[in-house]
């Protein structure tokens, strides 16, 4: 008898988990369904005001740990530009809400930090986080959930996936990577450069990229020293080497945190002299007040500077400083402002589709064109980027430079 | 050969710190049996602690350093109030050794909280490096070194030749005999808990100049514990040796692969459980408390 009450019990439970996983779809709510009904046309009109569900954006970024000084940037980058949106009168005649996402120390946090952004109740679109193999791990939730998510990396293996909703604000690095080596061999003319770079995805997709570039050019590598930047603390070993192989320049792949700002130290204190040019990624805020006059003169490919002489990035820098949650004894880099531009473009994408929920957001993106953003002007590409600018910068004294901009895919 | 003697040079700096770490466990293990994995985080806190006394608080030279020691001495005591003396009655150390899990945590994250989760730059005692020829090294490197083995040094000094070390050492092997012929355990285990946290602290302010000061610092802890079961598990002579070659073979593996310098030290850490899992020096059996 109390073998089959046990049973009766374990049945009721199971039923139980089951309608309950039934009752609420990953990512959706019933509002959802009556915004974006397949009668209705497919962009221009979309619902009226009233029936427009709020556009909800999800920002996963570093709430704690190593990384919550550049989170605690992203969440008022975001909220500025969910104020400026709101101030203009919304989306759709509805308000803009974010809600905020802890990513977590590793992948498997990351993984559950995407989980928890598609299940949040009305979400329309996420705004993930840098990491490359963060974004490769949990590319089939967001493509199984069906909501738009920028990564803010700009690893060419993200594109490679081919999801149809995963999306980059930066310039795919193929791109960035191209600009480095045509500055490495055309401005510094080097002829047998050695390389430097991180181990992950994006590493290595970039690497892939300045080996076709170089050989297409006739040039070959010297040596190419690889590293884990979640775990090298000593580059030491790797500065020695390089200083005993045969070779005239360096180019560095790196990115902009700790492995950059103790690479560079690094170089200057073994006494390094040969011409070096860096990728993106490194010139950011953090290594130039870290590295003082170690990166003294490195040029290479930027992104962003709040030192830039251009009237948005300036008045986008002195409304983030005077915002109340802006972290005393900062500066502003491309970790924010591409949140900022990502919540902006979002919006946009919504506008352009008429509809706030994700299917009409993710239609909206591929409409985007030209679209003048803080970091850079924005269009659609097939490989679901955005950005349409790259610079090449130099840093000077406690400055990085911006000289030049260039279409990276001319 | 200059490239041979910067990678030998800073090998034996790494080495020294993951010694540091190596006898500090090894001293917590000895005094109470448990297995201190915030060790780690005592090192960053360190670097922590060094930071905000010379950025903040702008002190230097003497009253610098004995604010530093004042600080790893309270850090100690307050570590072991904690994580031992709630638990010191426990009947088997495990729970003891999941106490220090979690005080890792709560470590890293109140540093987070402190001084702010960016990581920071602290100048070394002396900038610049020594260039002769193609060899090149950062002054701190040998500083790291020297100071290291200076430590490491007086810690067998006291243990060996001092009578305080001496009752240390008895209360650790036998607390109950110990507690009978007049020692004060409750004061040896405190000065042993205030010693760890000096040394993994000083640790921590060697290496902040070089690595930086943040919360990934404590990833030091896992070679040190390599360079422990190389050692031979217990020896603390065994642990100096064995963090010394888990420091060289780091370094003279990036000859070979600059990426999987991991590999190589916990591929030997693997040969030697093989091969000979005593390790290269016998280490003491662990006494079962009284």
């Amino acid at each position: 008898m109390r073998r089959w009450i046990s049973l009766l019990t374990v049945l009721v439970l199971m039923l139980g988990i089951l309608a309950g996983c039934v009752q609420e779809p990953a990512g959706g709510n019933t509002t959802q369904n009556q915004t974006s009904s397949p009668e209705q046309p497919d962009n221009t009109t979309g619902a009226p005001a009233a029936q427009q569900q709020k556009l909800t954006i999800v920002v996963t970024t570093a709430l704690t740990g190593e990384y919550k000084q550049t989170g605690d940037l992203a969440i008022c980058a975001a909220n500025l530009a969910v104020q400026e949106i709101n101030a203009a009168g919304g989306v759709n005649g509805q308000e803009v809400a974010v809600e905020y996402i802890d990513i977590g120390a590793d992948q498997q946090s990351a993984v559950t930090a995407m989980q928890k952004a598609v299940n949040t109740s009305g979400v329309s679109a996420i705004v993930g986080y840098y990491s490359s193999p963060y974004q490769l791990a949990f590319s089939s939730i967001i493509e199984d959930a069906k909501i738009p998510e920028f990564n803010l990396g700009n690893s060419s293996e993200v594109s490679a996936l081919a999801n149809p909703y995963a999306w980059q604000v930066r310039t795919n690095d193929v791109y960035s990577t191209y600009a480095l080596a045509v500055l490495a061999l055309d401005k510094y003319q080097m002829k047998n450069p050695a390389i430097i770079r991180m181990s992950d995805a994006s590493g290595t997709s970039q690497l892939e990229a300045l080996q076709d570039k170089l050989k297409e050019r006739g040039v070959p590598i010297a040596a190419e020293f690889a590293y884990d930047s979640a775990t090298i603390s000593d580059f030491t070993p790797i500065v020695t080497q390089l200083k005993n192989t045969e070779h005239d320049g360096l180019i560095i792949i790196s990115p902009g945190d700790n492995a950059s700002t103790l690479l560079i130290k690094c170089l200057y204190e073994q006494g390094y002299d040969k011409p070096a040019v860096a990728s993106s990624s490194t010139f950011h805020a953090n290594v130039l007040a870290q590295t003082g006059e170690a990166f003294d003169g490195y040029e290479g490919v930027g992104e962003f500077s709040a030192d830039m002489e251009d009237e948005q990035v300036q008045a986008y820098v002195e409304a983030m400083k005077a915002s109340p949650d802006f972290p005393a004894g900062e500066n502003c880099a491309w970790t924010d402002v591409v949140i900022y531009d990502a919540v902006k473009l979002i919006c946009e994408a919504a506008s352009l589709a008429g509809g706030n929920d994700p299917e009409s957001i993710n239609r909206g993106l591929a409409m985007i064109k030209g679209f003048d953003g803080v970091m850079s002007n924005y269009s659609f590409h097939d490989d679901h980027t955005f950005a349409d600018d790259l610079y090449i910068c130099k840093v000077e004294g406690d400055k990085i430079i911006f000289t030049e901009t260039i279409d990276p895919r001319a | 050969m200059g490239m041979f003697l910067s990678l030998t040079g800073s090998g034996l700096a790494l080495g020294a710190i993951y010694a540091l770490q190596a006898v500090s466990v090894i001293l917590l293990l000895r005094a109470v049996g448990v297995l201190n994995f915030a060790q780690g985080d005592m090192l960053a806190a360190g670097a922590y602690a060094a930071w905000l006394l010379t950025n903040q608080m702008h002190l230097e030279g003497p009253l610098f350093l004995i604010a530093l020691l004042l600080f790893f001495v309270v850090f100690g005591a307050i570590f072991m109030a904690v994580t031992y003396w709630p638990l010191r009655h426990a009947k088997w150390g495990q729970p003891l050794m999941i106490c220090t899990i979690g005080a890792a945590t709560v470590i890293r994250e109140l540093c987070v909280l402190i001084c702010g989760a960016q990581s920071k730059t602290m100048e070394p005692i002396i900038p610049g490096s020594l260039s002769i020829g193609s060899f090149t090294l950062p002054y701190q490197y040998f500083f790291v070194f020297g100071i290291c083995i200076a430590a490491l040094v007086l810690v067998f000094v006291l243990f060996d030749k001092l009578y305080a070390g001496r009752a240390m050492a008895a209360a650790s092997q036998n607390k109950y005999a110990a507690q009978l012929i007049g020692i004060p355990t409750a004061l040896t285990t405190l000065i042993t808990y205030a010693l760890v946290a000096i040394v993994a602290g000083l640790g921590g302010y060697l290496v902040a100049p070089l690595f930086l000061v943040r919360t990934s610092l404590n990833g030091f802890q896992n070679k040190a514990l390599c360079g422990i079961v190389i050692g031979g598990f217990g020896s603390l002579k065994g642990a100096i040796v064995g963090s010394l070659l888990i420091g060289l073979i780091e370094s003279y593996s990036t000859y070979f692969t600059t990426l999987y310098k991991d590999l190589f030290v916990f591929g030997t850490l693997l040969l030697f459980l093989m091969i000979r899992p005593q390790g290269l020096f016998k280490g003491e059996a662990y006494q079962e408390k009284a």
